[in-house]
């Protein structure tokens, strides 16, 4: 019988379109997440009432940052779930190796981002709808689809860029801790390190304000690029050690 | 053309060693059983040979690459056990249509035809399927795939003994259609017996024997008698097992035995006999027939 | 309201069969493709309600409120009062002239509210007192950094009879806004990233600027601090 010969690429795209198959329901997930957030939280509403005696002043500030939060949180699991061994093993089912199998799922990674982009600058529009319904003094702070397009789009960019790069990070320290279990203790002492620091300038906020200070779009996305591909190699070098299958 | 070579392969999981100093190699197109007690390294060796796991010493080629991440030896080989991680949403048609869509060679009539028959719906889902269901569709996929090298380990989990036999037909009815190597590992020799040109017994983390299934039959003899008979005409020779059936005995014997000692066993009242294929494999993990009693007559 | 109503009625629904059929979901389960159909109805959905709140949003009349911020510095009535400098146009509600016979009494039946009075003698002589009122002025968010919504606070402006001035109780009124802004976090590239959560407000009280002539006698019944009195060389 002679020997097939495949290209890493042809690999790449058939092991992306099978994990987006498998993982359909993670999607679902991600959308329940997004309605719960839009319909029970109101977005994010946050409502502030003062006054003295007979005069009182309403204002309730609503926005989608519910949506992105939860967003957020479903890109870190998401990130998770495909370092699992039940996802490695699903994957070498069928024709894989570490390379095929990694850029696979960073092709699954950004088509999820792109989702989740899409859908939570879209759902500012059903937060706004709630709001106009109720028959309220409504100020739209933020420019819409039709009047400002451009904008829109780059929310839509932002969004994607941001949820991409929450989940190469998450995948990259869960395929270290996948690697060796007790790497987990750094990273669990840097999470305490983080969450009690009380300075607002901490080097975490450094971090973020490195890509969130940047306003030129190019310069963004190279900071973002260059960061992912960092990620991509590292988890690339570290997942070619690991063995599948392994029960 | 060798498609498998393993040169001085020792695995380690947590320096608890899994193999040791294997060496051996596999031809291409020839199917080898591998057996061996519980625990004696046939997974990991087979694990290796997929290219799921690495060595912790000593060289894997298979295809001449070293498998271990290797897309070429992934492309053309398939590995089948009873723990194979099927994604829960995909219903078994979708999962049978992903192989169509990786496997160059696969053969989706023949794996609709083969799930037909042993009465496997389509569109149901692998965990709801039961035991010997789920081993049966496994099968299938490693007959339908048609890979190069094809591994299956323990593939018959589960399944009843019809469906063993028609597994077994099944393979080797493909097989000669369209050769390819396969490696089979079970604990029933017996019923794998006839598929089997060459068996690979793994003893105690090493390679105990490798070569074909009727030289080892060849290398042992059952020899009938009382233990009187047998014990002057085995003077010198190696006794691998004995069992005790009232006044009869009956021992394994490694067959070094020339024309003329043989028909002086026959003139002593001592039959001798060829050995099943199980037997001889069973005197060489030394896994002496009644053996168990012992433990008992103690 | 009634589609609001709707709305939420079919995503909640839609959320009891989703958790519904989780529940159920170790024998049965979603298919593949219902999460893809689920995929592709909802961002049809979001992009449907999307247009349709833009379409909304183009008919319906909004609050058309201007944004102030703290370095805006707000024209400061009080002190060009005490300045005699000129005041803006806006800032002023009503300017009255009222007839006054010998003398005139001051009071205020609110001390809870905001209220400021400028008392000034002019040397002109006669019995007619100028009143003008000067708007109070709200501005919500911390430091002055939000909306002006002077123009959305009731007033009820001072009352005279013969020889007295009094401004009553100011209304009961409570204002209620809501502004909807997106997350900021993916605002970075629009020049709206400084959108806030407002909390707490800024309020100017109420100016009554009376130009009373010498010739009148003054009675004040205000606390010493709701006024002053002006005088000018």
């Amino acid at each position: 019988m002679s020997l097939t010969h495949r290209t890493a690429w042809e690999v790449v795209k058939q092991q992306f379109l099978y994990k987006l198959r498998s993982n359909a329901a993670v999607f679902t997930v991600l959308f329940v997440l997004q309605i719960i957030s839009m319909v029970l939280m109101n977005g994010a509403a946050m409502t502030s009432e003062m006054g003295t005696g007979s005069f009182e002043l309403e204002w309730n500030s609503i926005s989608t940052d519910g949506v992105m939060g939860l967003t957020f949180f479903w890109a870190m699991v998401f990130g998770f779930l495909m370092t699992t061994p039940g996802q490695r093993n699903a994957a070498y089912l069928y024709v894989a190796t570490p390379l095929t199998e990694n850029l696979a799922n960073f092709c699954l990674f950004g088509f999820a981002s792109l989702i989740a982009g899409i859908t939570t600058v879209l759902s500012g529009g059903f937060v706004k709808l709630l709001a106009q319904l109720q028959d309220v003094q409504l100020i739209t702070e933020t420019a819409g689809l039709f009047s400002e397009p451009y904008q829109f789009f780059t929310r839509v960019l932002a969004m994607a860029v941001y949820t991409f790069l929450t989940m190469m990070i998450v995948y990259t320290i869960f395929i270290i801790i996948q690697r060796n279990r007790l790497l987990i203790l750094p990273f669990i002492l840097l999470w305490f390190a983080v969450s009690q620091s009380t300075t607002p300038s901490n080097w975490l906020g450094d971090v973020i304000d490195f890509f969130y200070n940047e306003h030129s779009i190019l310069l963004f996305l190279g900071k973002a690029g260059v960061t992912a591909v960092l990620m991509a190699a590292l988890s690339l070098v570290i997942s070619k050690r690991i063995e599948v299958k392994v029960s | 053309m060798t498609v498998i070579t393993l040169n001085q392969v020792h695995k380690k999981f947590s320096r608890i060693p899994a193999l040791m100093d294997v060496t051996f190699s596999i031809n291409e197109n020839v199917i080898t059983g591998v057996a061996g007690r519980n625990g004696a390294g046939k997974t990991t060796l087979l694990k290796m040979i997929a290219g799921f796991q690495k060595t912790t010493e000593g060289e894997v080629r298979v295809f001449d690459e070293n498998p271990f991440g290797s897309l070429l030896v992934s492309a053309n080989s398939i590995y089948i056990d009873d723990a194979m991680s099927y994604p829960d949403p995909m219903k078994l048609q979708e999962l049978l249509h992903e192989f169509k869509r990786f496997y160059a060679n696969w053969d989706e009539g023949l794996a609709l035809r083969l799930m037909e028959y042993f009465e496997i719906p389509l569109d149901t889902r692998h965990r709801f399927l039961s035991k010997g269901k789920r081993s049966t569709f496994n099968a299938i996929v490693g007959i339908a795939a048609r890979c190069p090298l094809t591994i299956f380990d323990e593939p018959t989990t589960g399944m009843d003994t019809a469906a063993r036999n028609d597994f077994y037909r099944a393979l080797l009815k493909d097989y000669i259609a369209f050769p390819r190597t396969i490696l089979l590992s079970s604990h029933y020799i017996n019923e794998m017996q006839d598929v089997l040109e060459d068996l690979l017994v793994i003893h105690q983390k090493r390679i105990r024997y490798h070569g074909s299934t009727s030289d080892l039959q060849e290398a042992h003899l059952i020899i009938r008698g009382t233990e009187a008979q047998l014990r002057s005409a085995t003077s010198g020779k190696v006794v691998v097992s004995k069992t005790k059936n009232g006044l009869q005995e009956e021992w394994i014997i490694e067959n070094d035995f020339s024309e003329a000692e043989r028909s002086m066993l026959d003139r002593r009242g001592v039959k001798s006999t060829t050995v099943t294929l199980n037997d001889a494999y069973l005197a060489l993990t030394e896994q002496p027939r009644g053996g168990i009693d012992d433990v008992f007559d103690a | 309201m009634m589609l609001g109503t709707v709305i939420i009625t079919l995503l909640a629904s839609s959320i009891a069969i989703v958790i519904w059929k989780m529940k159920r979901g170790t024998r049965l389960g979603f298919s593949r493709t219902t999460h893809f159909i689920f995929m592709g109805s909802y961002i049809a959905l979001l992009i449907v309600i999307l247009i349709v709140s833009e379409l909304m949003a183009q008919t319906q009349n909004r609050p058309d409120l201007k944004r102030v911020s703290a370095s805006q510095q707000e024209f400061d009535v009080d002190r060009a009062i005490i300045t005699g400098k000129p005041i803006p146009e806006e800032e002023l509600l009503i300017e009255r002239l009222h007839e006054v016979k010998g003398s005139l009494t001051i009071k205020q039946s609110d001390y809870g509210y905001n209220l400021h009075y400028y008392i000034e003698r002019s040397k002109n002589g006669g019995n007619q007192v100028i009143e003008r009122v000067y708007r109070p002025s709200l501005i919500n968010g911390e430091d002055s950094n939000g909306y002006d919504i002077s123009n959305y606070v009731q007033v009820n402006l001072p009352k005279w009879t013969d020889d007295e001035v009094n401004v009553p109780m100011q209304p009961t009124q409570k204002l209620v806004f809501t502004s909807f802004h997106d997350s900021n976090v993916i605002s970075q590239f629009t020049n709206q990233q400084t959108l806030e959560y407002y909390n707490g407000y800024s309020m100017r009280s109420m100016k009554v600027y009376l130009i009373v002539p010498d010739s009148v006698q003054l009675n004040i019944q205000l606390e010493s601090d709701s006024y002053n009195e002006i005088t000018r060389d």
